[in-house]
C-alpha cells in the first residue's frame, strides 16, 4: 500500500460523512467529489464497504430509490450522531494534522 | 454469470436479506453504469468484495487490551517499553493503572512521565509538548502521562513486524517504589495508633481539640506536599 493510500484509509470516513453535509448523495456522486477535491478516484471496492460502516453504525442513513430508466440508487444521508461523530472526529484529525505540520515545519519541510 | 450475479450469490450466502441483496447490486449496477467502469476492476476480487460489503472489517476482533501498573521511579521506562512493543495507552484509571490496547496493525508509541499538579499544570505542559506531537494520555495523582506515536516522525517505518507476548506479570515495582511506599506504611500506622493512644486516654474535649488538630496537621501536609509538587513542575514545565 502506497504512503497516500495509506493516509487516505485513515480518513476516508471522515470525507464521505463531510460530503454529505451539504445534502444526500449516492456512490457515485460521493466518488466523484473525492475525485474533485483531489483525491484521486475512489474505487467502488473501496467506498462501498465504507458507507456500509457508516450505515452500520449509525452515522448515515440510506434509501434506496428505483429509477425510471435502469438500475435504482442507494440515497444517503447523514444522520443526527453523524453530524456529532464528524465534528468530534474531524476536530480530532485537525488537531493531529496541525502536530503533524509543526514538526514537519520544524524539520526543515515547506 | 456475471459479476453482479456472483456477488449476489455470495451475499445471500453470507445471510444478507433478498430485498438488501437486491438493492445492492442495484445501486452497484448503477454505480458501474455511470461512470462505464469495469466491475472486476473497479470492485477487485469476489469474494473479497463480498466479505467487505458484509462488513467483516467492522466485526474485526476487538483490539488486545492490558491493564498494567507501575511505580512511578520505574513508569517512564515501562511505558516506552510496552510503546515499543506496539501498546497504546488509552488512559490511566482512577487507581493509576495503565489501560493499553494494541492494534490489528501495531505501531511504535513513545512516553513521558511529567511532573504535573493540576489541570492548569497540565494544559501548560500540552501547549508546549504538543507541537512536538505528544498528547496527554492520562493523569495520576501530581504526574501527568504523555504520548506520541512515531509514526508522526517516521511514518510507516514505525509499524511493527512482530507482536511480542506480554509478560505475565502486571505490577512492576522498584527497589525505590517499594521503599517510599513501606515508609508511608510506616508513619501512617504510627500516625494512627499514636491518635488512637491520645483519643483513648483524652476526655471529650481532648478528643476534640485531638481530631481538629490531626485534621488540621493532615491538611498542612497534603498542602506542604501539593506545595512542593507545584514549586518542582513550574520550575521544570517553564
Amino acid at each position: 500500500m502506497d504512503r497516500r493510500s495509506s493516509w487516505l484509509k485513515g480518513v476516508l470516513d471522515l470525507l464521505v460523512l463531510a460530503g454529505l453535509t451539504e445534502g444526500e448523495s449516492y456512490g457515485y456522486a460521493l466518488a466523484a467529489r473525492l475525485d474533485e477535491a483531489g483525491f484521486g478516484r475512489i474505487k467502488g471496492g473501496t467506498l462501498y464497504p465504507v458507507l456500509n460502516r457508516l450505515e452500520e453504525a449509525g452515522l448515515v442513513a440510506a434509501e434506496f430509490r428505483a429509477a425510471e430508466k435502469g438500475p435504482g440508487r442507494r440515497y444517503y444521508h447523514l444522520t443526527d450522531q453523524g453530524h456529532e461523530v464528524l465534528a468530534e472526529q474531524g476536530a480530532a484529525w485537525l488537531t493531529f494534522d496541525e502536530s503533524v505540520r509543526e514538526v514537519l515545519r520544524k524539520g526543515g519541510v515547506r | 454469470m456475471s459479476y453482479l450475479d456472483e456477488l449476489a450469490t455470495l451475499l445471500r450466502e453470507r445471510g444478507l436479506s433478498e430485498e438488501r441483496v437486491r438493492s445492492t447490486s442495484d445501486d452497484l449496477a448503477a454505480f458501474l453504469a455511470e461512470g462505464d467502469l469495469d466491475p472486476e476492476e473497479e470492485f477487485g476480487p469476489l469474494t473479497e468484495f463480498a466479505d467487505d460489503l458484509m462488513g467483516e472489517r467492522g466485526m474485526e476482533p476487538d483490539p488486545e487490551s492490558l491493564v498494567w501498573s507501575a511505580d512511578s521511579f520505574v513508569a517512564p521506562g515501562r511505558l516506552n517499553e510496552m510503546g515499543a512493543q506496539g501498546w497504546e495507552v488509552d488512559y490511566v484509571d482512577w487507581r493509576g493503572r495503565f489501560v493499553s490496547r494494541r492494534g490489528e496493525e501495531p505501531q511504535v508509541w513513545e512516553y513521558r512521565q511529567e511532573i504535573a499538579p493540576g489541570r492548569r499544570e497540565r494544559e501548560r505542559l500540552l501547549a508546549r509538548l504538543a507541537p512536538e506531537g505528544w498528547e496527554l494520555c492520562g493523569h495520576y495523582s501530581t504526574l501527568a502521562y504523555f504520548k506520541r506515536s512515531r509514526a508522526a516522525l517516521v511514518g510507516p517505518a514505525a509499524e511493527l513486524d512482530e507482536r511480542p507476548e506480554p509478560t505475565a506479570k502486571r505490577f512492576f515495582w522498584s527497589g525505590r517504589g517499594l521503599t517510599v511506599v513501606a515508609l508511608c506504611v510506616v508513619v501512617l500506622a504510627t500516625s494512627l495508633y499514636t491518635l488512637g493512644g491520645m483519643l483513648w486516654e483524652g476526655d471529650g474535649s481532648d478528643r476534640v481539640a485531638t481530631l481538629l488538630g490531626a485534621g488540621v496537621g493532615a491538611l498542612f501536609g497534603l498542602g506542604a506536599f501539593l506545595g512542593v509538587f507545584w514549586s518542582i513542575a513550574r520550575f521544570r514545565n517553564r
